[in-house]
């Protein structure tokens, strides 16, 4: 398993470093306001750079071919990637931290949202319903087939946020906003984040349920 | 002793190509070659074997234990070197050996170091600067560094230059001395065949035309030369393929002795090679 996940790393040294510059971009150009949402699209942003290069090169070399031959069920191959985004979101996660220390010691004069905790769950959730979107897809077509969708769904996963959410205000009763604001409000901050992360790993046992069954099916 | 693999009524189907309900076994101790066109259905076995495709139909053991209930325990006994390199290019043959090693468990490092050794790959080079024929060898390196017993390769020649070809076959047969292994190997250069394989099983059209030991072949088959007056309906029965041109004819038979018998000094026999029973059998301008 581990293995598997160090040959992502190992295979896409390059594409590690393009997510490393893309957060220095994102810091830099978004300005304060975002706050934690900031780390947020850091995070889903470095997951889709890696997630596309790590598949792209299975599908260039068709390793999944050698994957498959070797004694690797299809089932550690399937977690091994969704265990990925962890590391991802950690190289993120560290990347946007010494971003924020770098910042700080050479007195940049801009003010680099620091990372909370908040941003970090808010961030997981983020890079989970993102992925758990994406990867069932992926399984089940292979990277050249569902890179449109990939592309797609990255972009117009943050545009669609703020529409969603309108979306829903335009439609629900004001009683029902409030009574979900105040759902949130009676909430500690510790009960929705953890909130959050369930609802998280709920959404990615789900795809993963999915991801398996498709690439169980898929022949090479 | 048993079969080291067995295939039972194996189908596959696909649009425009069906692999025809083939059987055939394989013993330890033997390297049996897959032979047949390309396009006939032998990377499909292979794939089925390897269960990279699902079958339709059929059965497939591997050391006496279904392909796919004992799918890992099966594939932590086999090494296999397919026609083209799958490993991850960008990649050092250091750094495939460390993603690769772990998931074996009777893996060698000596052995691999060894090998490295003896096939001069060096093991930071990066595997897409590795010629084609350093690939096939990395492939082969990695296949006999974890004990595996029954070696699949499907087309590892070809492509290849004839030194590193025979260097592979040298390779094969001095690993074909412990009995205990077995040997699939599939190509269409039938010349790597005649000298180390002992079973010979041509696949033509998604169907087995024979699987037999390879010196039953080449004792009985002959190829049969004569003038075009002998050639009648009656003869033609015996031919599984015949070449006609203005001086006279030239086709195989798998039972020279019969032939002999029949006319004697008026026709002449030679001992054929493993391409030209592939070719009579599956070239369809040469049908008898």
């Amino acid at each position: 398993m581990l293995n598997l996940i160090l040959k992502d790393i190992l295979i896409q040294k390059r594409a590690i470093l393009i997510g490393f510059l893309y957060i220095i971009f994102f810091v830099l150009i978004f300005p304060e306001k975002l706050g934690s949402a900031i780390l947020a699209i850091a995070l889903v942003t470095i997951n889709y750079i890696l997630v596309a290069s790590s598949s792209a090169s299975e599908d260039k070399t068709n390793s999944h071919i050698l994957l498959n031959s070797l004694p690797i069920s299809r089932r550690n191959i399937v977690l091994a990637k969704y265990l990925s985004l962890i590391v991802y979101s950690t190289i993120g996660i560290v990347a946007y931290m010494i971003i924020d220390m770098v910042a700080e010691i050479v007195n940049l004069p801009i003010e680099v949202h620091p990372v909370s905790l908040e941003g970090i769950v808010y961030g997981l959730f983020a890079v989970g319903l993102f992925n758990g979107i994406y990867l069932p897809i992926l399984f089940k077509l292979g990277y050249i087939k569902s890179k449109a969708v990939h592309f797609l769904l990255f972009f117009t996963f943050f545009g669609s946020a703020s529409y969603v959410v309108n979306f829903f205000k335009e439609r629900m009763s004001p009683a029902a906003v409030e009574n979900i604001v105040a759902f949130f409000m009676e909430r500690s901050d510790l009960q929705i984040g953890l909130l959050l992360l369930g609802i998280t790993f709920v959404m990615l046992l789900i795809s993963y349920s999915l991801s398996l069954s498709f690439y169980k099916k898929r022949e090479f | 002793m048993s079969a080291i693999l067995e295939i039972k009524n194996l189908r596959k189907e696909f649009k425009g190509f069906t692999l025809k309900d083939i059987s055939f076994s394989l013993e330890r101790g033997f390297i049996m070659g897959f032979i047949g066109p390309n396009g006939a259905g032998k990377s499909t076995t292979i794939k089925l074997i390897m269960n990279l495709l699902k079958k339709d139909g059929g059965e497939i053991k591997v050391f006496g234990l279904d392909n796919i209930k004992h799918e890992q325990e099966i594939k932590n006994r086999i090494g296999f070197v397919f026609d083209e390199s799958y490993f991850y290019e960008e990649l050092t043959i250091q750094e495939m050996k460390g993603i690769i090693a772990p998931v074996y468990k009777n893996w060698s490092d000596q052995a691999f170091a060894k090998y490295l050794k003896e096939f001069d790959l060096p093991p930071r080079k990066k595997i897409k600067a590795l010629s084609k024929g350093m690939k096939m060898k990395f492939s082969l390196a990695i296949a006999l560094s974890h004990e595996a017993e029954l070696l699949i390769l499907d087309e590892p020649t070809s492509g290849l230059d004839p030194l590193i070809r025979s260097e592979l076959l040298d390779i094969l047969s001095s690993l074909i001395q412990d009995e205990n292994k077995g040997i699939f190997f599939s190509t269409h250069i039938t010349s790597d065949l005649d000298k180390i394989a002992d079973y010979i099983t041509l696949i033509h059209n998604g169907e087995i035309v024979f699987s037999s030991a390879k010196d039953d072949i080449l004792d009985n088959y002959g190829i049969v030369k004569g003038d075009r007056s002998l050639l009648d309906k009656e003869m033609r029965k015996d031919f599984i393929g015949i070449k006609e041109t203005s001086f006279g004819f030239e086709g195989l038979v798998s039972d020279k002795d019969k032939i002999r018998r029949l006319y004697k000094d008026r026709v002449v026999i030679e001992k054929p090679s493993l391409e030209d029973v592939m070719l009579y059998y599956t070239r369809r301008d040469f049908n008898a």
